[in-house]
């Protein structure tokens, strides 16, 4: 993805990157601000994030401890949210299942930029046979359809945090793969890298100061997308049951346990669904208002 | 005036909370039409003598018949046998059985073929079930094609109770001879409904048997629906998918009874949950972890918030209903206690795995939840798993070295409807899995002495003062954290009529059951 | 064009070859005897040399490979442990019903994602254009399964004016198709918006409109069929989409796919049934993937050289 060059840039590969990275930077925030969706989405987020930090501490109940005469109320004054079937607060679960969702996005994007990066620079940087064998590999995992793969691996190794953190994973590698790889395929053609090949810069050093680095945006980009896949990706295997276990508040699996009682109770399935589509939201919209700050005519 | 009014009032309040029953059939039978009926678990077996939980029993008693069977009101009656009667001492039992009787593959019934079900149960292939019957029963013999005699190894007062188990279909000879093991997926028996089909996990079809000795059934098709989700199983109900669903959540039946179309009935069972604990692995083998374990837990909140009184809290492993039950003293609600037994054994805190069935008994995820709540207030930190009933029965029936299963959700409902059958399968020492029920590897001399005093006891008071004890023995030693016996809560639409409800949670239709159009 | 179908079937053998290796692999990974892992607890110890035998588990594991590779060839996915049946009946028995899903599901979402779109960018930057945005966000946002748990709420319980699961009618199929459709229509929908937005821009429309060709006509003949170009390929994604969403879809509404037999099978530990049905669901992904790239590349001309 080509981010234009001011004519201004000198012909030291390093220095040409320099400059041209303050103004681009500042360029993109001009541009994120301007766009309304984005700052929502930021706004969703930073919200997402602050209550993942603090939202246990400001918790009113446990939300491991449910008093079962106190089951599937109605929000009120005690709980604002109600209670769900064993008569735990509903809101002090949405919050600690903020916490476990952050985590799990982080851990498993954190792997999937890791290894997708890796891959991308290898496939995009590394030559025909490289680029070949590595995007195969790609489209073996692309194989599996959705939530397909993440069962899969659940299959495998069993429920629980981590395993859902590996299946949630997996799934995003090739999306970073292929970013990065396209980015990498653009950026080799463009001068200040043809000049710092030409000058002698070994091929790592080049990949890492100047491929890595302008290759930042499509990977940001990717990575705020990928924490709304993560989130759907989680939940629905909690969802399943094949997710998060029980006890712990995953929203996922708040809607599991709140199926049966969708008529006589739905406040139980409302809030979890409602936390999940917001922060997906807001993930979506600050992707997006990324990717078009960050290249306007960037389509895909 | 206002007193009238008063005990008006009272009157049609009353009577509106009596489950309703079903109307008198002043009705003609109707002939015709196909039953939708939704479970929530699959059978895990159509072979009668393999068969290890209700949903396939169900299912087997449309399709096989035993020698005795029970009426609706747990009365012993010929069925396949005709008569019997049994010499002085009680060892040698003559049944006469009917005439003219056909398996659905053709081959005729008679007492070959109650030899051949004798052999099986007692020889050298020994299916799940042939404990009900191997200890008590020497052999079989065939008088003429329709008398058969039995001799028994010793007196046994409850042989016709346990004749009519489910277990004891009579299958057909040349079936078991030509599909063996198979036999499960090409069931064959005298009862007034035929196989047609089972897609395991979904569905099972049968059809009627007009060949069929009282008389050719009034239904054409009867379809046993699996569907697992509570709530799905609910909208096929109301949407007249289905004419009849078993488990109903107790959260819907208030609203579920305001519909005119169809009824609800909540009636005790002969059943108890329990979670079993195995014994064999440490610390279970502690009895003052296994009493903690039983304090900790808070029954009358379970009965009364998560069932709403569609149960009742049990102290022991056997329920009220079953004939012999003893009520005895329990363990009371008392998380201290239960810290302090915990602490004495050197465990203020544990982390141990609970595993639960999920949709085969009402509420009995969120029941393991509501559990696991309680423990962990006591130090006990559990991790929930669960499986699929089929594959939860395998797993939980693997011998000690080969499992590591710690605590998990049970159920045990005799379908001999007597508290001898409500215990000995589960708690004698003879009978640990895989070759019985008893998953939890408990053995305890002094129980299975009482109950084998209650097996061979020849008068009712010796019986219920041996099964007394036995129950006792099993209170104390607390192999199981014993906790209620649930309701059976079945919806119905109220065009059906003449459908067979016993209290041993056993719901199934007979030839004559009808639909009105 | 027809060296581009070549050289893209060329590209297949070795990602059927591999995802063959996923799903071998699949099994590999599950902890314990792989043979009571192939024939469940409750077998024998002669079914347990029988299958032994038959799958070569005492062979090195290519060879093992060889063998699971030319059963599947064959059409032998193995037994279920569950219904004892082959599995391949069993996928036989279900994945069409799924299939019909998510065809019925891309329908939904074409005729709402399309007119969105070319409603959106034909009125652009007017509040219809903005709730088009928004609701596409939304729909794009929305996890399927609380959708679904949404529609059946409203339509199956409180309205009653569709079946709440199971299948048998077509009106059994309209919630389900709906809810998976409505996810993968707000796509559809702004890829349709952008490129018609994209299309209008360009020369060639800006000269019909010179030529004084009449506005609709622009927007249908010229605009909409380039546009579809890219929309196209996504029609392939979302097919495979669909094929995931069908997974939690099939669970809400109790329907009798594909979807649902992996997660039950995964449930009662029927792992023949789970890898087979992973095989046959990845090996469709691909061959529908790769339809798609020749029928863009057959509309595209620019494509083939890639």
């Amino acid at each position: 993805m080509p981010p234009s060059i001011p004519a201004s840039a000198t012909t030291d590969p390093a220095r040409a990157g320099a400059v041209r990275a303050a103004g681009f930077w500042a360029d993109t925030l001009r541009r994120v601000v301007r766009t309304r969706a984005a700052v929502v989405g930021a706004l969703i987020v930073g919200a997402f994030v602050a209550v993942a930090l603090v939202g246990p501490m400001l918790a009113p109940y446990d939300p491991l401890k449910g008093r079962l005469a106190e089951r599937l109320q109605a929000p009120g004054a005690a709980h604002w949210l109600g209670t769900d079937e064993l008569g735990r607060d509903i809101l002090s679960r949405i919050l600690y299942g903020a916490r476990i969702t952050i985590q799990i996005q982080v851990a498993a994007v954190t792997l999937a930029l890791a290894i997708g990066t890796a891959l991308g620079l290898a496939a995009g940087y590394g030559g025909r046979w490289a680029d070949l064998v590595i995007m195969r590999f790609m489209d073996i995992l692309m194989a599996f359809p959705g939530i397909f793969l993440a069962l899969a691996i659940i299959a495998a190794l069993g429920t629980g945090l981590v395993n859902v953190v590996m299946a949630a994973g997996i799934y995003l590698v090739p999306q970073f793969a292929r970013v990065v790889r396209a980015s990498v395929l653009t950026l080799k053609e463009m001068e200040f890298v043809q000049a710092a090949r030409a000058l002698g810069h070994g091929d790592v050093a080049i990949v890492l100061r100047y491929l890595l680095p302008n290759s930042l945006a499509p990977i940001i980009v990717q990575t705020s997308l990928r924490m709304a896949t993560v989130l759907l990706t989680a939940s629905g295997l909690s969802f399943l049951g094949l997710g998060v276990q029980p006890p712990a508040p995953e929203w996922g699996a708040l809607l599991s346990n709140a199926r049966s009682y969708m008529i006589t109770a739905p406040h139980v399935a409302t809030m979890p669904g409602l936390a999940i589509m917001l922060v997906v939201l807001g993930f979506n919209l600050l992707g997006d208002g990324l990717r078009d700050s960050l290249d306007p005519r960037l389509r895909q | 005036m206002r007193r009238m009014l008063g005990l008006w009032l009272v009157v049609v309040l009353v009577g509106a909370t009596i489950p309703r029953a079903q109307p008198a059939a002043a009705q003609q039978p109707m002939r015709g039409g196909m039953l939708v009926f939704a479970t929530g678990a699959d059978p895990d077996s159509l072979d009668p003598q393999n068969t290890q939980s209700n949903p396939g029993e169900q299912v087997n008693r449309m399709m096989y018949e035993n020698l005795v069977r029970f009426n609706a009101r747990m009365q012993l009656e010929p069925a396949l046998a005709e008569s019997w009667t049994s010499s002085k001492d009680g060892l040698t039992w003559t049944f006469r059985l009917r005439k003219g009787v056909k398996f659905h593959d053709g081959t005729p019934f008679d007492a070959m073929a109650v030899k051949y079900f004798f052999d099986r149960v007692l020889g050298d292939e020994k299916p799940f079930k042939a404990t009900l019957y191997s200890p008590v029963v020497q052999r079989a013999e065939v008088v003429d094609p329709s008398t058969v005699r039995m001799v028994l190894k010793q007196p046994f007062a409850a042989i016709l109770f346990t004749l009519a188990h489910s277990a004891g279909g009579i299958v057909s000879p040349a079936a078991h001879q030509k599909w063996g093991k198979d036999l499960t997926l090409h069931p064959s028996g005298t009862g007034p409904f035929k196989f047609v089909e089972w897609v395991k996990g979904d569905h099972v079809t049968l059809e009627r048997n007009d060949a069929y000795w009282a008389g050719a059934p009034n239904l054409d098709r009867i379809v046993v629906k699996t569907v697992r989700e509570d709530q799905a199983r609910v909208a096929l109900l109301g949407s007249g998918d289905a004419d009849m669903i078993l488990n109903i959540p107790t959260e819907d039946i208030p609203r579920l009874r305001k519909d005119a179309r169809f009824t609800i009935e909540s009636s005790p069972t002969a059943r108890a949950l329990y979670i079993t604990i195995n014994v064999a692995r440490k610390p279970f083998d502690d009895v003052r972890v296994r009493q903690a374990l039983n304090y900790a837990v808070n029954r009358d909140a379970l009965v009364k918030e998560l069932f709403q009184n569609h149960a009742q809290a049990i102290s022991g492993i056997v329920s009220p209903l079953q004939n012999g039950y003893a009520a005895l003293p329990g363990y009371a609600y008392d998380p201290k206690k239960a810290k302090e037994l915990l602490a004495q054994a050197g465990h203020p805190s544990l982390k141990v795995k609970l595993w639960t069935p999920k949709g085969r008994y009402v509420k009995d995820y969120e029941l393991a939840q509501a559990v696991q709540q309680d423990l962990a207030a006591v130090g006990v930190e559990t991790t929930l798993a669960t499986m699929e009933w089929g594959a939860y029965l395998t797993a939980t029936k693997t011998p000690a070295d080969q499992t590591d299963r710690e605590l998990f959700l049970m159920g045990w409902s005799p379908s001999t409807g007597e508290a001898r059958w409500g215990m000995f399968p589960l708690l004698h020492s003879s009978m640990q899995a895989p070759k019985g029920d008893n998953r939890g590897f408990f053995a305890s001399k002094a129980f299975d002495e009482a109950i084998e005093r209650a097996t061979v006891a020849t008068t009712d008071l010796a019986r219920v003062a041996a099964l007394r004890e036995a129950q006792q023995i099993a209170i104390k030693e607390a192999p199981e954290i014993f906790l209620i016996s649930p309701n059976m809560i079945v919806g119905m639409s109220r065009k059906l009529h003449g459908i067979m409800n016993l209290p041993l949670e056993l719901t199934y239709l007979t030839e004559k059951s009808w639909k009105d159009k | 064009m027809i060296t581009y179908i070549a050289r893209r079937l060329l590209l297949l053998v070795p990602v059927l070859l591999g995802v063959s290796v996923a799903s071998f692999g699949l099994l590999q990974l599950v902890p314990g005897d792989p043979a009571i892992v192939l024939a469940g607890q409750e077998a024998t110890e002669d079914v347990l040399a029988q299958i032994r035998h038959e799958y070569g588990l005492d062979q090195p594991r290519p060879i093992q490979f060889v063998i699971y590779l030319r059963n599947a060839l064959r059409g032998d996915l193995g037994i279920s442990i569950q219904s004892r049946q082959p599995v391949a009946t069993l996928i036989a028995q279900r994945f069409p019903f799924t299939l019909r899903l998510a065809f019925l599901a891309i329908l939904v979402s074409a005729a709402l994602g399309v007119v969105a779109g070319v409603v959106a960018a034909t009125h652009r930057n007017s509040v219809l254009d903005l709730a088009a945005l928004l609701g596409s966000l939304v729909g794009i946002s929305m996890p399927i399964f609380w959708l679904g748990l949404l529609a059946m709420l409203l339509f199956s319980v409180r309205l009653q004016w569709l079946p709440a699961g199971g299948s048998g009618t077509l009106a059994h199929l309209v919630l389900p198709a709906v809810v998976l459709g409505a996810s993968s229509s707000a796509v559809i929908a702004r890829m349709t918006r952008a490129s018609m937005l994209e299309v209008l821009r360009q020369d060639y429309t800006r000269t019909a409109r010179a030529k004084g060709v009449d506005e609709r006509h622009v927007v249908y003949r010229h605009a909409l069929k380039n546009a579809m170009i890219p929309i196209l390929t996504v029609f392939g994604l979302e097919f495979g989409y669909n094929l995931g969403g069908a997974v939690l879809t099939e669970t809400v509404f109790s329907l009798p796919g594909i979807g649902r037999l992996v997660v039950e099978g995964i449930f009662a530990r029927d792992y023949p049934v789970v890898q087979g049905a992973m095989l046959v669901v990845a090996t469709t992904f691909v061959l529908v993937n790769l339809l798609t790239d020749i029928a863009y590349a057959a509309l595209d001309p620019r494509i083939r050289y890639d």
